[in-house]
């Protein structure tokens, strides 16, 4: 390439690059403008948010008072969160005690066949979760599990179970293995090899895998709906409860929706900026 | 008192049916710097490896003093290891990486921060104690590396390549550094690297490998003066040994030149049947009005010495040579020039293994006798 070329290769770069901004904020606007009229509306009032768009309207906090209020023989508000949590986070807790000396056994050292241990975990996604809702059912009548928060965590944890060994061994390769073996001979026992070298450096890696396991058990409506219809049921399943089948309720349900989403964009918020890095990792993998 | 005794250790790895290290028996004794080198691939690394407990071994005993350790782990051997790439705990800051081994050990925190810190006094490392490795020069991460093995004080230290990441001339330096700390802690050291130059500079013996399996171990001038087999002749030395393959025909003949040995040299080529390599090195080599007609390729003046790179004639093959002249000397490429040999010159056998070391001269092969010898070379 000669010198003369040089500018005008920058400069083609600098207007492609510029399109590609522009592109990727239209993109951007797009994926968020549902979201965005999801919170407008919750401020309105029910005629507000059926009447064709109307971006001006008298904002409210009206809604978020209705759907928080329990009635009774209805899944309360209340109740939904306190399920989420305790779903969520015990799920969550149990699924990274699980995976992360699953994914050392098949990043670190690897056991034999190994590869094929990999297969049957990420196997159990194959099914659809509908096929599998019959014996689901049945299973947890026979153990009276209907109706309890324990079935849900039962499911959660195995349903995100693969997804977190998956990613974790992908995160646990990247640690470079002079470091696992350095420590090996620094007198490290396994113990100290996990705490003090794979856990502090694959951190990112963790938090990216609990953010998708806590995103994913929060979200979850299939199953939750089907095992526990009201009692012991999660948030997802407590925004049904504000679509009624008389009169108006637009506004409730984006109110509702709005308050269900605020935990997970909290966790994302939080994790973002080790997430971003987390899964780029895992993305080179 | 620490000696260390490979007895015929054997590393297969899974999947292969070729040992990458095979029936390996080496003696290293107490205080010694011992040279593992060899070309990528010669198992000097997993020979290494082995070593440290982090390679099991599929036959034979791996001793370190008295104790038989070839089933005892890595961090009940007392070993310490310097990584080709320091493997720093990223997350750690200097004094933690160093002090990472003893706090293992549950050495009392005021003993570690005690001898981490005489430690970096060695290293002159006390300034960047609080430092997180990223926040280090290359130079000074090996150093930290070696700080990291020095201060646990163990019975053996092993390291694999530790100079092969710094630039040219620090690896010089940190070459001599790394001799003299080994040399004032007096702990037996094996050091692996693929760089002849410092198996030679540093190692007490050098071992040299190939395929698996150790071809010599002896001193660094015993291996230049007295390499056992064509292999360890070629490796050691830079530039290389020039080797020549002469042929079954007897007299040697090098080019349109007679090769005429000294001392016992005539008395074991009589006993060798079969093709002969002649080697010699560069310094005995000499380019200027010798009986062997050549042409000059190149010449490299380093100031101090002169490669000159030579082209000759050989079976109707052009073949290579280099000699190592001192300066001045007026040559230029394309230059006519005729080459003499003056030095030592080994004789290989086909097998590879050497015949003798002994000195030769070359002279101009009468015109009737390349007829005798032509008509007497058999035809394949």
């Amino acid at each position: 390439m000669s010198r003369a070329e040089v500018p005008i290769t920058v400069g083609e770069r600098r207007w492609v690059n510029g399109a590609l901004g522009v592109a990727a904020w239209i993109t951007g606007l797009v994926f968020f403008f549902p979201v965005f009229w999801m919170v407008l509306n919750s401020f309105k009032s029910e005629q507000d948010a059926n009447t064709s768009p109307k971006l001006f309207f008298h904002p409210t906090l009206e809604r978020y008072h209705d759907v928080t209020k329990s009635a009774a023989g209805l899944l309360s508000f209340g109740d939904a969160f306190a399920n989420s949590a305790v779903i969520v986070i015990v799920s969550t807790v149990i699924v990274l005690t699980l995976a992360i000396p699953a994914a050392y056994a098949l990043a670190v050292r690897p056991v034999k066949k190994w590869r094929d241990v990999l297969f049957f975990f990420i196997s159990t996604k194959f099914l659809p979760v509908v096929a599998s809702i019959l014996p689901i059912w049945i299973l947890a009548k026979n153990f009276n599990l209907l109706n309890t928060r324990t079935v849900l965590i039962i499911l959660y944890t195995g349903i995100n179970l693969p997804l977190a060994v998956w990613m974790l061994r992908s995160f646990f390769q990247e640690i470079p293995r002079e470091l696992i073996e350095a420590a090996e001979i620094d007198g490290a026992s396994l113990k100290g090899q996990l705490t003090s070298i794979i856990l502090p450096l694959a951190a990112p890696g963790i938090a990216a895998t609990a953010l998708l396991c806590v995103i994913f058990a929060w979200n979850e409506f299939f199953y939750a709906v089907q095992l526990n219809p009201v009692q012991g049921s999660t948030v997802p399943i407590w925004v049904t409860t504000n679509i009624s089948t008389r009169g108006d309720f637009l506004a409730k349900l984006s109110a509702a929706s709005v308050l269900a989403c605020i935990p997970v964009v909290l966790a994302g918020w939080i994790a973002q900026k080790r997430m971003i890095r987390g899964l780029a990792m895992g993305a080179i993998k | 008192m620490t000696e260390v005794r490979y007895d015929e250790a054997t590393r297969t790895y899974e999947g292969t049916d070729i040992a990458a290290v095979d029936r390996l028996s080496l003696d290293i004794a107490d205080g010694e710097l011992l040279v593992l080198v060899g070309p990528s691939g010669s198992g000097k690394s997993t020979a290494l490896r082995m070593l440290a407990g982090l390679e099991p071994l599929n036959a034979g005993t791996i001793y370190i003093g008295d104790r038989d350790v070839s089933n005892v782990r890595p961090r009940d051997r007392d070993i310490a290891m310097v990584f080709q790439n320091y493997a720093l705990y990223p997350q750690l800051s200097v004094a933690e990486n160093m002090g990472f081994a003893l706090k293992q050990q549950g050495v009392p925190k005021e003993e570690r921060r005690t001898r981490v810190r005489e430690t970096a006094r060695i290293l002159d490392l006390e300034p960047y104690l609080d430092r997180k490795p990223k926040h280090l020069s290359g130079g000074q991460r090996q150093r930290v590396a070696m700080g990291r093995a020095i201060v646990r004080q163990p019975a053996v230290y092993l390291m694999d390549e530790p100079l092969s990441n710094l630039d040219a001339k620090l690896r010089v330096q940190t070459r001599t550094e790394v001799v003299e700390l080994q040399a004032r802690l007096g702990v037996t050291t094996v050091y692996v690297t693929h760089d002849q130059v410092e198996a030679m500079t540093m190692g007490h013996r050098v071992a040299v490998l190939k395929d698996g399996l150790l071809q010599q171990c002896d001193t660094p001038q015993t291996l230049y003066h007295e390499p056992i087999n064509v292999f360890v002749a070629g490796f050691i030395g830079s530039p290389a040994m020039n080797l020549v393959d002469v042929g079954e025909e007897r007299p040697l003949r090098l080019g349109d030149a007679t090769l005429a040995l000294g001392g016992a040299g005539e008395a074991a080529l009589a006993d060798a049947a079969g093709r002969i390599t002649v080697g010699f090195r560069p310094e005995a080599l000499q380019v200027g009005d010798g009986p062997l007609r050549a042409q000059i390729r190149t010449v490299e003046d380093l100031g101090s010495e002169v490669f000159v790179h030579v082209y000759f004639e050989h079976q109707g093959e052009s073949l290579p040579l280099v000699s190592k002249m001192l300066p001045p000397f007026a040559g230029q490429p394309g230059d006519s020039v005729g080459l003499q040999i003056n030095g030592a010159t080994h004789l290989f056998a086909d097998d590879g293994s050497r015949v003798v070391s002994t000195t030769a001269t070359l002279s101009a092969t009468p015109a009737s006798a390349t007829a005798t010898a032509d008509a007497s070379t058999p035809t394949p």
